[in-house]
């Protein structure tokens, strides 16, 4: 007896891990917040790249951008069923992880831990002219250097980027303006040297 | 830089994004998800809310029903015991009623549906040994006799034989008897 079209079809290409890539962030989340934990260790694979650079490039370290990625996510994971979707998934993962990277700002500013010594202990060192740019990146404060990462390096918009940062979009513009301003000043200066 | 600052911006954002971009350490999504599978959730019940909401509002609904048939009967009930005691005034032949089956008294004022009886020309000094006459301003002529239920045949035939007795001349009022609780006391009051 023939099946009905529908069952017979295309059985093969719906098997249940091309469904979860090609699903959506928000789908994936949904599923998270019923426990599919298969469900949000897509979404891990899809961001960490993403969340480990805004960690990295706001912290300057790379044993604290690793520890605020793995307790963002985690964090993420215990408070996705609070996802209710309104916003997009992208925008509140990188809130969860950039409010951890500023915890660890704050708690350095605490100990005073020296910033150059942060900087250097990064094995991040690529080509010249581009560990000149990482360098002077990490000489930008916290706030602009945040501005910076999330709209240029991420590529976030201006509005996804507000939301991330939680505050408004003109303060977003107005930090990279001056992000990038100084960042330019600061290349020419080492390039002068 | 040489070219203008917005060119400067928009070549620096290009090299920040091909240049700034960083890969996650290889264990670190497996040590997530590690961690996560460590803790697993309690499946979300989604479908659990609205049923609970659905459930509440249903329950409040049945409740306003329920009171509202309660108020009602205990109005029915009210005006019945009215017009049984209405009835059984009646049948001891105690007040006079209107001539309009209590709807109106003669003057034309209107009873309330707790009025019993009207008796007209009471004298006014007698019925100042009931109770004080109130001032009314919009019924001169008209009072309202409050007496309560184990009273109600003694105060209307007391209230027919001083009618009956009025010196010709003698101020008076119409009055509109109402019933009061039991525990109540005489009292004239505005209709």
């Amino acid at each position: 007896m023939a099946l009905p079209r529908l069952l017979a079809a295309p059985a093969a290409t719906y098997d249940g891990r091309m469904r979860l890539q090609d699903a959506s962030d928000e789908w994936l989340a949904k599923r998270a917040a019923r426990g599919d934990a298969d469900a949000f260790e897509q979404l891990v694979l899809r961001y960490q790249d993403r969340l480990y650079t805004l960690a990295l490039r706001v912290t300057l370290s790379e044993p604290d951008a690793r520890d605020c990625v793995q307790e963002g996510l985690i964090s993420a994971w215990r408070a996705i069923d609070r996802f209710r979707g309104d916003a997009r998934f992208s925008t509140w993962i990188y809130r969860i992880v950039l409010r951890k990277a500023y915890d660890v700002l704050d708690r350095r500013k605490r100990t005073a831990e020296p910033m150059e010594e942060i900087v250097i202990a990064s094995s991040d060192r690529p080509a010249d002219d581009r560990l000149d740019l990482i360098a002077a990146l990490a000489t930008l404060e916290p706030e602009f250097r945040a501005a910076v990462v999330a709209c240029d390096v991420i590529g976030m918009s201006m509005d996804e980027a507000a939301a991330a940062l939680e505050v408004p979009a003109g303060t977003v513009k107005s930090r990279l303006h001056r992000g990038r301003s100084r960042l330019a000043a600061e290349l020419e200066a080492h390039r002068a040297s | 830089m040489t070219d203008n600052g917005h060119t400067d911006h928009e070549q620096l954002a290009r090299r920040l994004h091909e240049q700034g971009q960083a890969q996650a350490p290889p264990g670190l999504a497996g040590d997530v998800m590690r961690q996560v599978r460590a803790e697993p959730r309690q499946p979300q019940r989604t479908w659990l809310r609205p049923v609970a909401l659905c459930a509440t509002v249903a329950v409040l609904l049945l409740a306003g029903i329920a009171g509202l048939t309660r108020i009602g009967g205990s109005g029915q009930s009210s005006s019945a015991g009215s017009a049984a005691e209405t009835r059984s005034a009646a049948n001891s032949g105690a007040p006079e009623h209107s001539p309009s089956g209590g709807k109106a008294s003669g003057d034309g004022s209107t009873l309330s549906p707790s009025a019993l009886g009207n008796v007209r020309a009471v004298p006014a000094d007698k019925l100042a040994t009931l109770s004080p006459l109130p001032f009314c301003a919009a019924q001169a002529h008209t009072y309202a006799l409050r007496v309560p239920a184990g009273r109600y045949v003694a105060v209307s035939r007391q209230l027919q034989a001083w009618a009956a007795a009025k010196p010709a001349g003698a101020p008076a009022y119409n009055v509109q008897i109402r019933r009061a609780p039991a525990s109540a006391r005489l009292a004239l009051t505005c209709p």
